[in-house]
């Protein structure tokens, strides 16, 4: 029996592991005696971690509390922007972080102050916290590079704010698209620094960039393609193994976009009831080595253990061998759940998929016949 | 249909909204009728964009562009709305539920409904279920719709329905449920009336709910 090390690094390198291993990100269990239950069955710990730091040396930042507000006054010499983020978020948010209610950007006047803030960016390497990772972890866990978690219109989107700045962000780029534009270059060009230095880290694993479905595969052509195109084969040329977070719902209309990519694992693929591109769909269409990721849909865990059981069955038996397949939380898993009844029904359900994974997930998986 | 409210459709379809505010303008100078020009060429382009966006050939971005210009040509015609007192499609009170801060798919089924002709009481995000019975009890929505982002919030869902029940309100009001993780199969099971997979199609359940598909 392999250990958790072995199993992914057999998925990841295309060899054949003794079954499909079982491997959310390590924030999506709060750690405790219900995660080394998990863990003793086989669970992995997937920990994002970069290993690429950044500042901009000339601008100053000032944080004052206003409220349950957190505000960041970012003080440039072409003027000051401002971001605030909300508190007490509870336990909603993966990293326990607040939530951003109000983002840097937000009219014309702050395109030049950030402009600024991008250029003056720059990047350090230490990799102190991979070697720790590393060998803390030891057998029982991957290391991902997440210093490069967001493609570059990603970095543009963000800086109008979380689901607050999502309607300034889209009207500006129709209102105000030359200084759209050259912001999107300034970011282009800061990212193409921060690639070559993700090439020469020493992790193997990178995520890079998301598939959030909000806006379509034209425009992620257009902003997109291009830098994926250039920095993917690249990286890959380089050792690593690079992997998109395809988390979008509506992943069916991406399906040829992603193909087009190029990378070798498509993680919180999000199968239907709650996406609506199933595993099958997606394997016919990127191929036999495309390591697909699977996202549970923790919806599945309102129908009860049972079904989600049964439910995991079938997902497992639609993608025989099983060899390029990964089954994990990339978005809530356990996280999150504050009432009794529900945190009851996950835990009964979780342990549902590893009954599941121990039935039906040893290589080889037979095709369902029925 | 003429051409002014040709042009006002595809304006609001390419999300143009100073043309849209311009042409709605010209077109009321005209002496069109202000429901014809809300039901002709607004409603009917936000109902070309909810089918493109089901079809995948629009997303959110160009979703919100022409609901902006919807709401631009809205606000241009409502005093003449008031006039011939136009009576709303509907009246839905919707929100995100406790302990949810995500609001665009909210916002989305807000800005299409609204474009159908329906008067929206927006209530925001993490809405207490409280509040979505004293807002049934004050303001007598027809429907409440409710939205979630995240698998662990949506038995707030359920809640908030149970809450109505408990108030004895829950047969004077409709309750549509979405939002990226919620199914059929769980709006059934939660004794929701009506599910809705996405803004597009909210719209039409809304509508089936209170008979005016």
């Amino acid at each position: 029996m392999m250990n958790f090390q072995e199993r992914i690094n057999s998925v990841l390198h295309l060899h054949d592991p003794d079954q499909v291993p079982f491997a959310p990100y390590i924030e999506s269990f709060p750690s405790g005696e219900y995660e080394r239950r998990l863990r003793n069955r086989g669970m992995g710990l997937v920990v994002r971690k970069p290993t690429i730091w950044e500042a901009t040396p000339h601008v100053t930042v000032e944080e004052r509390v206003e409220g349950d507000l957190s505000v960041f006054i970012h003080h440039t010499p072409k003027g000051d922007v401002r971001a605030a983020y909300k508190q007490h978020a509870g336990r909603l948010y993966i990293d326990e972080a607040g939530i951003c209610v109000e983002g840097l950007l937000k009219g014309l006047q702050d395109y030049e102050p950030i402009m600024y803030m991008i250029e003056d960016t720059e990047f350090h390497v230490d990799n102190t916290l991979y070697s720790d990772t590393v060998r803390d972890l030891g057998a029982d866990g991957l290391f991902t590079e997440y210093g490069c978690a967001l493609t570059p219109y990603g970095h543009a989107r963000y800086m109008f704010g979380e689901s607050s700045g999502f309607d300034k962000w889209i009207f500006e780029q129709a209102d105000h698209p030359q200084e759209f534009a050259r912001m999107f270059d300034a970011i282009i060009a800061r990212e193409e620094r921060r690639m070559q230095l993700i090439a020469k880290s020493p992790a193997e694993y990178i995520r890079f960039g998301d598939i959030d479905g909000s806006w379509g595969p034209e425009v992620v052509r257009r902003y997109d393609l291009p830098f994926i195109k250039k920095w993917i084969p690249y990286l890959q040329s380089m050792g690593k193994i690079c992997c998109v977070h395809a988390h979008a719902i509506n992943l069916a209309f991406f399906k040829d976009l992603i193909g087009e990519m190029g990378f070798n694992v498509v993680e919180a693929f999000t199968p239907p009831p709650v996406g609506n591109l199933s595993i099958r769909e997606a394997r016919a269409a990127w191929g036999k080595d495309t390591i697909i990721w699977v996202n549970f849909p923790e919806t599945v865990f309102y129908q009860g253990p049972q079904a989600t059981k049964k439910y995991t069955q079938e997902l497992l038996e639609s993608d025989p061998p099983g060899n390029r397949l990964v089954i994990g939380f990339t978005e809530m898993g356990l996280w999150g759940a504050s009432d009794p009844e529900t945190e009851h029904l996950f835990k009964e359900g979780i342990l549902a998929i590893a009954d599941a994974l121990d039935e039906t997930g040893k290589f080889p998986i037979q095709a369902r016949t029925k | 249909m003429s051409d002014i409210l040709m042009e006002i459709k595809q304006a609001v379809i390419n999300g143009e909204h100073t043309i849209v505010k311009e042409k709605v303008e010209a077109a009321l100078n005209q002496g069109l009728n202000p429901e014809e020009i809300l039901n002709i060429a607004l409603v009917e382009a936000m109902t070309e964009v909810g089918r493109t966006f089901e079809l995948g050939e629009t997303f959110v971005p160009e979703m919100m562009l022409a609901a902006r210009a919807m709401q631009a040509g809205l606000a241009v015609l409502r005093p003449s709305l008031v006039k011939v007192d136009f009576k709303a499609t509907g009246k839905v009170a919707i929100g995100t539920v406790k302990g949810d801060l995500h609001d665009i798919g909210k916002n989305l089924v807000s800005m299409m409904l609204e474009g159908a002709g329906f008067e929206v009481i927006d209530l925001g995000t993490d809405v207490a279920p409280e509040k979505i019975v004293a807002v049934v009890r004050e303001s007598a929505p027809d429907i409440v719709a409710l939205s979630a982002l995240l698998t662990t919030t949506m038995s707030n869902m359920k809640v908030t329905i149970d809450a109505l029940k408990t108030a004895n309100l829950r047969d004077r009001v409709k309750v549509i449920v979405g939002g990226a993780p919620v199914t059929e199969a769980y709006a059934q099971q939660i004794g929701a009336d009506g599910f809705s997979l996405n803004a597009a199609r909210a719209v039409n359940v809304a509508k089936g709910l209170i008979g005016k598909s």
